[in-house]
C-alpha cells in the first residue's frame, strides 16, 4: 500500500467528523485523551504512532497532493473523500493492512528495530574479528541492552550468530518475504553498512513515506510472532524494551492520588485543576491501566448500554451516542466505556 | 625531565592511538602544555589536534575538560574513541537527557576526557562539580569562536575565561585551524592569560585550486559535465539543503550507476550516520551536502570536492576544502561561481542577526510575550545573551548598544563575504590569496596549483583510484542478505 492512500482511508474514516489534522496527531501517536480515544472509536487503532518521525510539512505535502489529484476536498478543516476518491478506496480493505499494530507496538518497535540493528551489526563485526568499529545505533540504552545480550551470551560471538541467525531465519519465513528484504536491507554487518529507507525507496520508485510503512509492518508482524512464543526466540525477545508509562506526567500524578484512595473530587481541589481536567485524565488512565477499575465510575448496566449505543451508531461522534443514551449518562462515561475497549493495556 | 617526557608521550601514542610518529606540531603542543604553558596553537584542518589533548589527558594524573562548539563533533570523538577502545570519556551536552546528564556528572571521577558544551559549562551544578575535580587541562577546540572577528563568533565562549578561573587555573590549550593574526590576538585578549603561541603553516600542497565561472542558468550543465568525467571520490558542498536534494536527485537520474547521496542537518540521526557510514566505508561515490556534513569526517581518498555554492567565509572554505586529500595525493577544489551567487551568504546574514525592531521588540515585550514565536533560534541566542550583558546598563541605552553590537557583528560578517568574493574574482594566484591572511609564506604546491597559475581543468588527467568501491546489497533475496551479515566466510 502506498502511504496515499493509508491517508486516504484514514480521511474517509475520519469524513465529517474531525479535522483533517486529527490525521496527522493520529500518525504521530499524539498522547493525548482525544487522539486516542479516536483511534479506538474510529477503529483505526492499528495505525495509532506508526510514523512517531512524521513531519507536519511531509503531511501537508500529501494532503496538497491529494487534493490536487481531486481524490480528497477540504472544508471547514475537514477533508471529504471524493468520488474518485472512494472509487480508489472502493473493495480494499486497509483496517488490518499487513497486521500493522500501531496502538500495540508503537512504543517499543523503533527501539526493537535498533536493537535489532545493533545486534546484527555487533555479531556480524565480532565473528569477522573486527572488534573495533561505529555502532550504527546511537543511543546509549540501546547500546546498554545489546551489551547486556553478549554477557549473558558470555561473548561466545559464534554461538549467538548461529542462535541470532536461526531465530531470524524462522521468524522471516513466516512474514513477507519483500517485507523481510526491506528490514534486512536496512542492517549493517561486516561487509556493508546498509541503506536508509530513504535509498531503497529511491532504489524501488516509491516515496521513503512508503518505504517506512513497509519497515514498520515487518517489525509489527516480527514482534507478533515473538510474542507468540517468546521461548522460541529468547535471543529476539531480549530485545523488546518494555515501556512501563504510557501515561502523561500530569495523568500519573492523578493516577498515584487515585491509587492512594482519593476520589475524582477530592484529587482535582488537592492539585487546584478543574473537574474536567481530571476527567481527561482518568480517561487516559481507563485507557492503559489494567488496575483501574472503571466501575467505581459506572455500574455494569450503563457500561452495556453505552456500549450498545455505540455498536448502533452509525456515526462516531459523542453527541448522538449520547442522544440514544438515558439522561444520567454523561461525556465522561461515555468516554471512559470507549477507553476501556483498549485490549492492550498494562 | 624533557627526555623523559619524550620517551613516554612517544610510547602512548603508540600503545594508545597505534600511531608510529607524530606529526608536524603535535610533539611541540604536547609538550608545552604538560610543561604547564598556557597554549595558543593552529594546526591545519585534519593534521590531528585531537592527538594533542587526548594524548595528554589519557596519562595525565587528573582530568581533562575539553569545550567544543559543534555538539555532533563532540559526540563524533567520543564514538571513535570508544571505537578505539579507550572507554573512559563522556561528553556533556544540551542533547542530552536530565537523566543521562546527571549520569555523567555523577561519574565525573571514572572519565580522564569530558567533552561539554559551552552552555553546560556555564551550569552551576557542572561548575561545582568540576570544581572538585584535578583538572590538569582545560582545552579550547575551535578556539576561533572565541574572538568577536571570527566569523563563527559564539558569545557562549566569552564567559570561558570565568570557568577557567573556577576550575582553579587548570592549563590552557586553544586550537584552531583558522586563525588569523588578528583572531590569535583577541583570544589571548579574551582569555587573559599569558599564552605560548605555535602558530604553523595551515595550507596543503596536495590541493589544486580552480574557480570555475558559470552562469546561473548552466551551473547544473557545468555540475554534470565535471561529474560526468571525474569518477572519483566527490564532495558537493551546499548552502541549502533543498538545492542539495534537488542536485542529488538530478545526479541520481543522470549517473544511475553511480552511488549518490545527501545529508544535511534536517535529516533524522539514524539517516545521518548511516550516510556517514557508508560513505566512510567507500560505498558511496558523490555526496550532495551542507557544513553540517564532514566535521567528524576522516576519510583519506576525497578526491574532489566542489562548492555548487559559494560559503560565506575564507575559512569555512579553507575546512570544507580541506577533507580533501587527507592521504597527501592529489585532490582538486572546484568552486563553482555564478554572479550573484554571494546573493545567498548575504540573506543568511538577516536569518542569523535579528533586526533593529526585533530588538525592540525583544526588549519590550519580553516581560510577557512569547519571543520564540518571531525570533528564530540563532536570534533568540544572540538576544538573550546580550540583554543579560547589559543587564547593568540603564534601560534606554539597552538597545542603542545591542543595535550598534548587531551592526559591528554584521559588518564583520560582511566583509568576510566580500572578501571570498574578491578572491572569486582575483587572477592572481589562489593558494598565496587564500592563506596569506593565515601564514607569511605559502607553500609551493605538490602537484598543479591553481586555475591562475598553471591549472587547466580540461586537462587535468586523474591517475586511476585504487579505491575499491564496495557492492551493493545483493537485491530481493532476504536469505542471502542475513547470510552476508551472520555467516562467516
Ligand atoms: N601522528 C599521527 N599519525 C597518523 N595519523 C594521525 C596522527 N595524528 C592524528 N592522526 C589522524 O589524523 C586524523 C585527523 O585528526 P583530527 O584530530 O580529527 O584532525 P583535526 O582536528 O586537526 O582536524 C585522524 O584520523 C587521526 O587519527
Ligand atoms: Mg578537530
Ligand atoms: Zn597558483
Amino acid at each position: 500500500m502506498h502511504y496515499r492512500e493509508l491517508l486516504l482511508f484514514l480521511f474517509k474514516k475520519l469524513e465529517h467528523e474531525r479535522s483533517v489534522n486529527a490525521v496527522f496527531h493520529l500518525l504521530k501517536g499524539k498522547k493525548s485523551a482525544q487522539t486516542l480515544q479516536d483511534a479506538y472509536l474510529f477503529q483505526i487503532e492499528n495505525f495509532y504512532g506508526i510514523d512517531r518521525k512524521l513531519k507536519k510539512s511531509t503531511f501537508d505535502v500529501y494532503v496538497r497532493e491529494l487534493t490536487e489529484k481531486r481524490l480528497v476536498r477540504v472544508e471547514n478543516d475537514q477533508a471529504i473523500v471524493t468520488k474518485q476518491g472512494n472509487q480508489i478506496l472502493r473493495g480494499r480493505s486497509f483496517q488490518s493492512y499487513y497486521q500493522i499494530k500501531g496502538h500495540k507496538y508503537h512504543q517499543i518497535d523503533r527501539e526493537f528495530k535498533q536493537g535489532l540493528i545493533l545486534l546484527i551489526q555487533t555479531v556480524s563485526m565480532l565473528i569477522h574479528g573486527e572488534n573495533k568499529f561505529i555502532p550504527i545505533v546511537d543511543q546509549s540504552y540501546i547500546q546498554s541492552r545489546v551489551r547486556e545480550v553478549l554477557r549473558d551470551y558470555s561473548m561466545q560471538f559464534d554461538k549467538i550468530a548461529e542462535q541470532l541467525y536461526g531465530e531470524l531465519h524462522t521468524v522471516l519465513s513466516t512474514i513477507d518475504e519483500h517485507l523481510a528484504t526491506v528490514l534486512l536491507k536496512q542492517c549493517s554487518g561486516y561487509a556493508r553498512v546498509g541503506m536508509s529507507e530513504q535509498q531503497i525507496a529511491v532504489e524501488e520508485n516509491r516515496n521513503k513515506e512508503d518505504l517506512h510503512l513497509q519497515t514498520v509492518a515487518a517489525i509489527h508482524n516480527i514482534l507478533d510472532t515473538i510474542s507468540e512464543q517468546p521461548e522460541k526466540y529468547t535471543l529476539l525477545t531480549r530485545l523488546i524494551l518494555k515501556k512501563t508509562n504510557r501515561l502523561t506526567v500530569s495523568a500519573q500524578e492523578t493516577f498515584n492520588f487515585y491509587q492512594a484512595g482519593h476520589t475524582l473530587e477530592e484529587i482535582a481541589s488537592i492539585r487546584q485543576l478543574k473537574i474536567s481536567t481530571i476527567q481527561d485524565h482518568f480517561v487516559e488512565i481507563a485507557t492503559h491501566k489494567k488496575v483501574f477499575n472503571i466501575y467505581s465510575f459506572i455500574s455494569e448496566q450503563d457500561l452495556n448500554e453505552i456500549q450498545e449505543a455505540i455498536q448502533n451508531t452509525s456515526t462516531r461522534k459523542l453527541k448522538p451516542i449520547k442522544e440514544q443514551l438515558r439522561e444520567e449518562i454523561d461525556y465522561f462515561h461515555i468516554r471512559l466505556a470507549i477507553a476501556n475497549m483498549n485490549d492492550d493495556k498494562e | 625531565m624533557n627526555s623523559a617526557i619524550s620517551n613516554d608521550i612517544d610510547q602512548s601514542l603508540i600503545s594508545l592511538f597505534g600511531f608510529k610518529q607524530f606529526r608536524a606540531g603535535q610533539r611541540e603542543i604536547i609538550e608545552s602544555i604538560r610543561s604547564g604553558n598556557h597554549t595558543l596553537a593552529t594546526l591545519p584542518t585534519g593534521s590531528g589536534k585531537s592527538i594533542c589533548y587526548q594524548l595528554p589527558a589519557l596519562i595525565g594524573e587528573g582530568m581533562t575538560v575539553v569545550v567544543s562548539p559543534l555538539i555532533s563533533l563532540m559526540v563524533d570523538q567520543v564514538k571513535l574513541l570508544k571505537a578505539q577502545g579507550i572507554k573512559r570519556v563522556a561528553s556533556l551536552n544540551s542533547m542530552m537527557n536530565a537523566k543521562q546528564k546527571s549520569a555523567v556528572i555523577n561519574r565525573l571521577d571514572t572519565y580522564k576526557l569530558l567533552y561539554c558544551s559551552p552552555e553546560m559549562l556555564q551550569q552551576e551544578r557542572v561548575q561545582l562539580a568540576l570544581s572538585n575535580k584535578t583538572i590538569d587541562f582545560f582545552v579550547i577546540d575551535e578556539a576561533h569562536c572565541i574572538s568577536q572577528w571570527g566569523h563563527e563568533f559564539r558569545p557562549d565562549f566569552l564567559r570561558l575565561r570565568d570557568v577557567v578561573k573556577k576550575l582553579n587555573n587548570p592549563t590552557v590549550l586553544a586550537l584552531s585551524a583558522t586563525a588569523t593574526p588578528s583572531i590569535r590576538q583577541d583570544i589571548i585578549k579574551q582569555l587573559k592569560l599569558p599564552m605560548t603561541e605555535l602558530v604553523y603553516p595551515i595550507d596543503r600542497p596536495n590541493i589544486t585550486f580552480s574557480v570555475d565561472e558559470v552562469t546561473p542558468n548552466n551551473k547544473d550543465e557545468r555540475l554534470i559535465d565535471l561529474i560526468e568525467q571525474k569518477n572519483i571520490p566527490t564532495m558537493i558542498y551546499f548552502s541549502s539543503r533543498k538545492v542539495s536534494e534537488a542536485v542529488y536527485r538530478l545526479l541520481q537520474s543522470k549517473f544511475p550507476e553511480r552511488e549518490v547521496a545527501y545529508y544535511h542537518g534536517g535529516m533524522e540521526q539514524d539517516e545521518r550516520l548511516l550516510i556517514q557510514q557508508q560513505f566512510m566505508n567507500n560505498q558511496l561515490d558523490i555526496i550532495c551536502c551542507t557544513s553540517a556534513f564532514g566535521m567528524g569526517v576522516n576519510k583519506s581518498n576525497i578526491r574532489l570536492v566542489i562548492h555548487y555554492h559559494m560559503p560565506s567565509t575564507i575559512e569555512s572554505f579553507i575546512q570544507e576544502v580541506g577533507r580533501a586529500g587527507r592521504d597527501g595525493k592529489q585532490s582538486v577544489s572546484i568552486l563553482l561561481y555564478a554572479p550573484g551567487d554571494e546573493y545567498l551568504p548575504f540573506q543568511l546574514i538577516q536569518t542569523e542577526l535579528p533586526t533593529e525592531d526585533e530588538v525592540n521588540l525583544f526588549l519590550n515585550e519580553n516581560m510577557n510575550g512569547q519571543p520564540e514565536d518571531y525570533l528564530n533560534e540563532t536570534k533568540m541566542r544572540f538576544l538573550e545573551l546580550q540583554k543579560e550583558q547589559h543587564q547593568k546598563t540603564q534601560k534606554s541605552e539597552q538597545a542603542k548598544r545591542i543595535i550598534q553590537y548587531r551592526n559591528d557583528r554584521e559588518r564583520i560578517k560582511q566583509q568576510s563575504i566580500f572578501k571570498l568574493v574578491d578572491w572569486i574574482k582575483a587572477d592572481t594566484c589562489r593558494r598565496v590569496g587564500l592563506f596569506s591572511h593565515f601564514q607569511p609564506d605559502v607553500s609551493n604546491a605538490k602537484y598543479e596549483c591553481c586555475d591562475c597559475c598553471d591549472f587547466r581543468l580540461e586537462e587535468w588527467r586523474n591517475t586511476p583510484e585504487t579505491y575499491q568501491k564496495k557492492n551493493k546489497p545483493l537485491r530481493d533475496n532476504w536469505e542471502a542478505l542475513l547470510g552476508e551479515l551472520l555467516m562467516k566466510g
